[in-house]
């Protein structure tokens, strides 16, 4: 065989895409790595600028063990996702230092698809699929450069020549990829893999300052999904209750725990039992009467304890715990999908027990700070009748009627940030709005607190899911109203009904989200140009998210109950699949087999000529050589034939003089002979 | 381990069986669907297991970009299969020539690539016997290669193999061409025996040893065909005058060989004591005849006889021409 050396520009290809492969998964590496994989590549460029020299055996090995020794002394030795990130991309750049041969190489660009691979399970937004697309063209380019000729010397083209079969490819791969990627039945788990460490970080968050839900409405993974058999509520009553924030310090909300209450109120809780329940019937805290919706719900991996639930958590269900506050808590972090179906009871809310330490808690404030904020409650109050609910509906009007304004980006605020928000910016988010809220409550003596979980979700109405994305995450307030229990209350509503009824990315798509005074930084991003471009990217990445990212089983059955009007379509499906597939084959196949013969020069001359004559009324017989046929129209007619016969000489000169497959040189005389003819 | 080596080999002979069915021999043989083959390289088998794991990875963390790699992997594997193929469709390789060999020797052949107006990289041709060469052509090319001459009689090499693993190696498509170059292959020469002298001296002349080729008999000008062995080079640098020597060659004095000649051996092995005998004869300037059942050539010397020898020695006894099986199959 020929030789199996790598060519130049190979390698080039080669390192290029390795570094661009690498960048995406730099993060998850462990720090003291990066140096050493910087040492790799620049040693591998010098010796493709063919001023450095391969490494020894030794120093290879000292390189590997090395590298092995930085990984396992900064990230252990436990199975992680980062681990094994780290080994491969180690690995992917110390096997440049010994490539010599096709083998070692391909070896390289192969590694480099499963980093790609890698890199996608971190991040799923428009701009790194885009990245990554241009990395495996690159790869490939790779690949398509060890097994095109060498070319000589001549580095340019064969560039060039491995960019257009790349293009090529890529062009025609993209239907196939296509339809295998809507037809191919998608499979739930089959076993649990670890997951991105960075992952925790995303879901909601036990502690919230202002800006923090915010955040969360940026990302587009899913939260969990809700199945439900029978009736589902409507868009505006899934609020997915997942946190309970009942402590303040002035800054920051966050949620009780047992410690903290039992340093709170010494004496008042005796133990355990008076804060969280794993009893699937709880005496004497509330009574539970048959809820409406029946429903399961597949959380995905959030690293918390919490569980969300669509209402008040009534009664826990196994590996679960109830806890005073109505909120369901499982018993683990949960680090893998966790399929649970809350208890099918609902809390009547009249009976909901109150110790007087759970009331204390609920009013606390700081003893100071936000003046102007405590002075208009104190009068909503007093204009209320001192009445929470008729309270609670004046604030409301309150934020419905002065010019506040709902944001995804709402400014930074520091000490007194209630009176900031309220009588400055009054611009914000959802937190933003409970918070004062609550705040305010709490400052003349009504019990509330903060709740946040999702809002909404999307509903598929084929498969009766809804899924909801961490984008949905959402906080609303609730107040205590003695005879009636806890009372839901949205300020968020009273601000941007349309969150409410329609979701945050219709809100985002309506562009509707924020008019009027904001500050100067933020309204920058708002100037006409810059304000068109964000818009139209942020609708780009959330139809990239809806539609491809989040295309998984419900939507893919669902997309198929649309497709074929049932919902058995799996073998239609697979069919569909199938003759696609076998459709695009034979297309392509076609391409590939129908070879047109391309005439040469003299086979074009002579088909004109015996179009020519066959106008004439002479038609060429089957295996009639020229000769002949030019002697057969020289005997019927001989006028014509005085001009044919030499035509066929010079023709049958020209064309079988020389050797079979050469290309000769055509006479100009002849076109033009024919053409006279 | 042994029955698998020997399924193997049955396997693959009953292969090439069907495959010599399928495609005849001839001068000129264009590759078309009915003589490519087509199966993934080894690199192919583990490009299919990447896309697998690729695949695990997409179902296993719910994950539509890693589907997506996946898919696209797997749709590069499918086109890969039609463009390699594509490399090799369409060319034409025409028989245009050998140079003369003897058996078991390797000759210099001359094969034309027709490209049908498409650039085609990275084929390797040759036979699996000697060492391939890679070309990549984007016009009609001539490719000079070594071939295996195999025994006497026709040159008909064995399959002469085309593949190309081109664009991405994930695929190995091939084509087995059995081309007819029309030329012979003398037989071995064996130099078992010395020329048959005692045997010529029938009519009382002296031996050809005593004879020698210094029997000069005169000059007469250069002509092309003559050795170089017999050019008046001293001549040549006195009087810039081309001269080449001539030998009395008195009739009765030649070489006459037959099969009788040789002591023994079998037909191939005298064939082959013949064959060296009239290269001794030709190096030397002996003017030399052959006998052989039914067919003589008259003594002479010079190329085109010892060509003439050559071949009536090559083609004895293989009959007809267009009889070909039994000279390579056989």
């Amino acid at each position: 065989m020929a030789s199996l050396s790598v060519s130049r520009y190979a390698t080039l290809w080669l390192l290029i895409a390795q570094v661009m492969v690498a960048l995406p998964v730099l993060g998850v590496l462990p720090v003291p790595v990066l140096p050493l994989l910087l040492c790799t590549v620049i040693w591998r460029a010098l010796i493709w600028f063919g001023r450095g020299a391969w490494p020894s055996d030794f120093i290879r090995r000292l390189l590997v063990a090395l590298s092995l020794v930085l990984i396992v002394t900064s990230s252990g030795l436990q199975l992680s996702l980062e681990l094994a990130v780290a080994f491969l991309v180690t690995g992917y750049a110390l096997k440049m230092l010994e490539m010599k041969t096709r083998r070692d190489a391909l070896v390289i660009a192969y590694i480099g698809f499963f980093v790609v691979g890698a890199g996608v399970i971190y991040s799923q937004s428009l701009l790194q699929a885009l990245y990554q697309l241009l990395c495996v063209g690159l790869l490939v380019t790779a690949i398509h450069a060890m097994y095109a000729p060498a070319y000589g010397s001549s580095l340019t083209s064969g560039i060039k020549g491995s960019l257009r079969f790349t293009g090529i490819v890529m062009l025609q791969a993209l239907p196939l990829t296509l339809a295998l990627f809507i037809f191919v039945p998608r499979l739930g788990p089959l076993w649990a893999v670890p997951w991105p460490e960075g992952e925790a970080q995303t879901g909601l968050s036990d502690t919230m300052q202002p800006g923090d839900v915010a955040r969360l409405s940026q990302s587009y993974e899913l939260a969990f999904r809700a199945q439900f058999t029978g009736p589902v509520p409507p868009a505006r009553e899934r609020y997915w209750r997942t946190l309970v924030l009942d402590q303040y310090d002035g800054e920051q909300w966050r949620q009780s725990d047992l410690v903290r209450l039992l340093s709170q109120f010494p004496g008042e809780i005796a133990d355990e039992r008076d804060w969280q329940s794993k009893s699937p019937v709880i005496d004497g805290w509330w009574q539970v009467q048959p809820g409406q919706y029946n429903y399961e719900i597949l959380l995905e991996p959030s690293g918390r304890q919490w569980l969300p639930v669509l209402g008040m958590a009534a009664a826990s269900v196994p590996k679960t715990t109830v806890l005073r506050t109505l909120r369901l808590e499982s018993d683990k972090p949960v680090f893998e999908r966790r399929l649970y179906q809350p208890a099918r009871q609902i809390v009547v809310a009249q009976t909901i027990a109150m110790p007087s330490w759970l009331l204390a808690l609920n009013k606390s404030l700081p003893a100071n700070g936000n003046v102007q904020s405590r002075l208009l409650a104190q009068q909503l109050f007093a204009e209320s009748g001192r009445d929470p609910v008729t309270m609670a509906r004046l604030l409301m009007d309150y934020f419905n009627q002065e010019p506040f304004y709902y944001t995804l980006s709402p400014p930074l605020m520091g000490q007194n940030g209630v009176d900031q928000f309220l009588f400055e910016h009054r611009s914000g988010f959802c937190e933003h709005y409970a918070s004062s809220f609550v705040f305010m409550m709490r400052s003349v003596g009504i019990p509330a607190r903060i709740v946040t979980g999702y809002l909404g979700g999307e509903y598929l109405p084929e498969e009766q899911v809804v899924r909801v994305l961490q984008r949905d995450a959402h906080a609303w307030a609730e107040i205590w109203v003695n005879g009636q229990g806890w009372m839901r209350f949205d300020p968020t509503a009273a601000v941007a009904p349309e969150r409410i009824d329609l979701g945050i990315d219709d809100m985002i798509e309506r562009g509707g989200l924020l008019q009027g005074q904001i500050p100067l930084a933020y309204r920058f991003g708002q100037v006409g140009f810059f304000k068109s471009v964000r818009q139209g990217w942020e609708r780009l990445e959330y139809r990239w998210q809806k539609s491809v990212v989040q295309y998984q089983q419900e939507k893919q059955h669902s997309f198929m109950s649309q497709l074929f009007g049932t919902s058995s379509f799996y073998w239609q499906q697979m069919a569909v699949l199938g003759g696609l597939l076998a459709l695009l084959l034979i297309l392509f196949g076609i391409f590939a087999l129908y070879q047109r013969p391309v005439p040469n020069p003299h086979q074009k001359l002579w088909l004109r000529l015996e179009r020519k004559l066959l106008n004439k009324g002479f038609e060429r017989r089957a295996g009639e050589g020229p000769k002949d046929f030019a002697l057969r129209v020289n005997a019927e007619n001989a006028a014509i034939g005085a001009q044919l016969l030499p035509i066929v000489d010079l023709y049958i000169q020209s064309a079988y003089s020389g050797r079979v497959g050469e290309d000769k040189p055509l006479p100009d005389q002849l076109s033009k002979m024919i053409r006279q003819l | 381990m042994n029955i698998l080596t020997a399924s193997r080999q049955w396997l693959s002979s009953y292969f090439q069986q069907w495959a010599d069915q399928r495609t005849p021999r001839a001068t000129r043989v264009k590759l078309n669907q009915r003589r490519i083959y087509i199966v993934p390289t080894g690199s192919g088998f583990l490009w299919l297991a990447m896309v697998l794991v690729i695949f695990l990875v997409g179902v296993n963390y719910s994950n539509s970009l890693a589907y997506g790699l996946c898919f696209f992997m797997l749709s590069l594997f499918l086109l890969s299969i039609l463009h390699t193929w594509r490399n090799l469709a369409g060319i034409t390789l025409v028989a245009r020539g050998a140079e003369a060999g003897h058996a078991d020797e390797f000759i210099p052949v001359s094969i034309a690539c027709l490209n049908e107006r498409r650039p085609r990289y990275s084929i390797a041709i040759g036979w699996p016997e000697t060492e391939s060469v890679l070309v990549s052509f984007d016009s009609d090319t001539e490719q000079r290669l070594v071939a295996p001459a195999g025994s006497r009689g026709w040159f008909r090499p064995g399959r002469l193999r085309v593949e190309s693993i081109y664009p991405l190696g994930l695929c190995r498509a091939w084509s087995w061409v059995r081309l007819d170059f029309r030329s012979v292959v003398y037989p071995a020469p064996d130099d078992r025996y010395p020329l048959p002298e005692n045997d010529i001296a029938d009519d009382g002349e002296r031996s050809l040893t005593a004879s020698g080729v210094d029997d000069f008999a005169g000059f007469r000008s250069y002509q092309q065909t003559d050795s170089p062995a017999h050019v008046f080079w001293k001549g040549y640098a006195r009087t810039g005058e081309l001269l080449t020597r001539q030998f009395d060659q008195p009739s009765g004095r030649e070489l006459w060989f037959s099969m009788d000649q040789v002591p023994d051996g079998d037909l191939e092995q005298k064939l082959s004591v013949l064959t060296a005998w009239c290269l001794q004869c030709d190096k030397q300037q002996y003017a030399y005849g052959l006998v052989l059942a039914g067919q003589k050539l008259d003594p002479s010397t010079g190329e085109l006889h010892l060509k003439g020898c050559l071949e009536m020695l090559a083609l004895y006894e293989l009959g007809d021409g267009m009889a070909r099986s039994g000279v390579v199959n056989g």
